[in-house]
């Protein structure tokens, strides 16, 4: 009789010890893992022809969230550098606005470094993940109405070749995003009547005559129970307090133009220390994430190998020889395992290293630009704060009606209104 | 009694091993980091190891959702409070008239006057201000500087070590052959220095393969190359120069029409050029796309200098550039 017959789970289970080693020891052998990126380009939606002038909505994309707060540490465990998300917090809204004015289906496109009243279309940023090779950033839009056009997660890995050199020129790695929120905007846009756009863009000339001259303005707007403005009256065409508005909406935009070229300045100082961290942190990240993956598997694999040889001597097994391949297995991966913490920690130190190297690149030129928008945005605010008092006066003395002055405030020109809140909030 | 057997036999087989994992430690120790430190630097990392991305990502954008740290705005005619998160872009209502007097310029000068000044001085304060960047070459006016500049840095990359052909000796067909080698982008960077080098025709392909180097040498070479003429690709003087088969795509012809596939002798990729179709009536190999599509700048720039050629050779290289950054892939 055979001991099958006697014992009939015996044999089964030391094969199954058996199995188990050689699925282990295969395992060992190929966790070195490599990975296959899946990755869908997003092509821009380009204008087909020239567009109606009113339907060129005039966009406003403030900075980014960096995702950290100012003057933060080093993140040693995310390896969130927090002076490279300052600068890509500057960065990026840079370049969706060159991907948007590329498209051809937008009116002005400025970054702004906060709300402004001036524009239809606001557009707001912040980053979650950027190291090169993963790119997670959300994207919230409203427009002058209040109206919420998007709030959504972009997630993208990027690939290799969109760090090609022989790429288009001024085609960032992360272009699939840019391209994507860009096509998005524009989806929603094109769901919009022209009179819905034309709305828009009253409101937001209004919104922005009200913050100026309240007195002149406030009663043209209303604002719904859900906090939507709507419009009640349009003032006269040939209102000469109009014409003063938009005159000093024209300076605001002249100084959004000034606030870009140097946000300009920042972008091409930047593009290509910019580019090189991130194809070499990408680079460094996946073979960081394949190192502590392989660790894991190797150390886990070597772990349940003892076990198995532990449970098969115990439940009698009497071939040595398994348990050999068991426990040899077990210490061989565990090793390995060791191993590859080990490389992975010197690949961590490459990562540490380049962004730190691109972190004092990039400090000084944030300091820079931050203290040249200060500058100019407090000169813009001491201006806006005597058009405001004259355009009061001069309304009273046109209307003879007598206007109160308003509390100081510390906004720039058309800031009347705080920034949206609903960007970090989820859909 | 069991138990202990089998306890007691692995313990004796992982004595063993761990002996023979110490001693092979101790000999590959060059090679391997520090175990102890490497251990230790472990100890507080996350036991799944690194593929948790998506976990922590997902989880600091739920952290931040709050909307803490955002940038603040103040409301300049602000009666309106912020909204609550989630809420649209609000707040900012215009403050309602609640007493007061209009406060007067105070200087019996005429508002409007005023006002209209000061828009004037902040448009010279603005002009200043943008005038000053574009004096030290700051702000968007770099913008085609740069592109320029990654073009022409794109150009001379992409030859390779071609580039090191712009100084060939100028004599004999393999100098000819090894202006492709540096790639026909070597021409776009001769868009910003074209020739300067001979006049004749064959002397100013030289100078745009050449590159930005523009060296008197590859002028030279490609001198040389455009005299012996083999006319692929719809040169109208010299197709039958050309060892085309019926298909036109068989390898061309070395620079001085030693009718043999080019060395890759400057490294570069341009070694044979391709046969062209024996003189397409628009001048395009019969592989190339005739209107354009799917071309980046620098695809644009090659099919455009590799049609403004003359040179058989170079253009020959030019179009293998061509069909590298599009990804034609030869037959």
């Amino acid at each position: 009789m055979t001991n099958a017959a006697l014992n009939p789970v015996r044999r089964p289970r030391g094969l199954l010890a058996a199995a188990t080693s050689i699925a282990l020891a295969a395992a060992l052998g190929g966790c070195s893992v490599g990975r296959t990126i899946d990755y869908e380009q997003t092509d821009l939606v380009r204008a087909a022809g020239e567009l109606p002038d009113a339907e060129r909505l005039d966009v406003g994309i403030i900075l980014f969230d960096a995702g950290v707060e100012a003057g933060a540490e080093l993140d040693e465990k995310k390896l969130i550098f927090p002076e490279v998300r300052q600068a890509e917090a500057r960065y990026m809204p840079y370049q969706l606005k060159t991907t948007m004015e590329a498209s051809g289906l937008w009116g002005s496109v400025w970054v702004v470094p906060e709300r402004s009243d001036a524009v239809d279309l606001t557009v707001w940023g912040r980053i979650d993940k950027s190291d090169g090779l993963d790119v997670v950033l959300r994207v919230g839009a409203w427009d002058a109405t209040g109206r919420e056009w998007l709030n959504r997660e972009y997630a993208v890995t990027v690939p290799e070749k969109a760090y090609s050199k022989y790429r288009e020129a001024g085609q960032d790695p992360y272009q699939s995003v840019y391209n994507e929120i860009a096509n998005d905007l524009l989806k929603f846009r094109q769901a919009m009547s022209a009179k819905d756009l034309a709305t828009v863009r009253n409101v937001a000339e209004l919104r922005y005559g009200a913050a100026l001259v309240p007195a002149a303005f406030a009663g043209s707007l209303e604002q719904d129970k859900s906090g939507q403005y709507r419009l009640r009256r349009l003032p006269a065409a040939d209102d000469p307090m109009v014409a003063r508005m938009r005159a000093v909406r024209e300076r605001e935009y002249a100084l959004a133009d000034t606030l870009n070229e140097y946000y300009a300045n920042l972008y091409y100082e930047l593009a290509k220390p910019y580019e090189d961290w991130r194809k070499m942190s990408r680079e460094e990240m996946i073979r960081y994430q394949d190192l502590r993956r392989s660790a894991f598997i190797r150390g886990t694999a070597g772990a349940l190998s003892l076990l198995a040889a532990v449970l098969y001597e115990s439940n009698g097994g009497d071939n040595g020889a398994i348990t050999m391949a068991g426990v040899y297995g077990g210490f061989e991966g565990i090793k390995s395992a060791l191993e590859k913490r080990a490389e992975s920690n010197v690949s961590r130190d490459a990562l540490k290293e380049a962004g730190e190297g691109f972190n004092a690149e990039a400090e000084p030129l944030v300091v820079e630009v931050e203290g040249q928008t200060r500058r100019l945005t407090g000169t813009a605010e001491a201006r806006y704060q005597e058009w405001r008092r004259l355009l009061r006066e001069i309304y009273s003395a046109e209307t003879g009606i007598a206007v109160p002055a308003p509390p100081e405030t510390a906004a720039t020109a058309g800031s009347g209104t705080p920034l949206p809140d609903a960007a970090p909030a989820a859909p | 009694m069991k138990l202990q057997r089998t306890v007691y036999r692995v313990a004796v087989l992982a004595a063993a091993q761990l002996a023979a994992v110490l001693l092979l430690a101790g000999c590959s120790s060059s090679t391997m980091q520090p175990p102890a430190g490497a251990t230790g630097s472990q100890g507080g990392l996350p036991s799944s190891g690194g593929a948790s991305g998506s976990g922590s990502t997902s989880g600091q954008a739920g952290s931040k959702s709050s909307g803490s740290g955002q940038p603040s705005g103040s409301g300049s005619a602000g009666t309106g409070s912020p909204p609550a998160a989630g809420s649209p872009p609000t707040g900012g209502q215009p403050g309602a008239a609640s007493g007061g007097v209009p406060s007067g310029t105070g200087s019996g000068e005429d508002p409007g006057a005023v006002f209209d000044k000061s828009l004037g001085d902040f448009d010279g304060e603005m002009g200043r201000e943008r005038e000053t960047m574009a004096k030290s070459g700051q702000g968007s006016g770099r913008a085609a500087e740069t592109r320029q500049e990654s073009d022409s840095t794109a150009v001379r990359t992409a030859g390779g070590a071609g580039t090191n052909s712009g100084s060939g000796t100028g004599d004999g067909p393999n100098v000819s052959v090894s202006v492709p080698g540096m790639g026909g982008i070597g021409g776009i960077g001769g868009i910003g220095a074209p020739g300067g080098i001979g006049g004749e025709p064959g002397g100013m392909a030289g100078g745009q393969a050449g590159g930005q180097a523009g060296g008197q040498g590859s002028g030279k070479s490609a001198g040389k190359g455009g005299d012996a003429g083999v006319g692929p690709d719809g040169d109208p003087g010299t197709p039958d120069d050309t060892p085309a088969g019926a298909d036109g795509k068989i390898p061309g012809t070395g620079g001085a029409g030693s009718g043999t596939p080019a060395p890759d002798t400057a490294g570069g990729t341009g070694a044979a050029g391709p046969g062209g179709p024996g003189g397409a009536a628009d001048g395009l190999p019969a592989d190339i796309p005739r209107d354009g599509s799917g071309e980046d700048q620098v695809a644009k720039q090659l099919r455009e200098a590799a049609m403004a050629e003359n040179d058989p050779v170079i253009r020959d290289a030019l179009w293998d550039e061509y069909r590298k950054v599009m990804g034609i892939r030869k037959k």
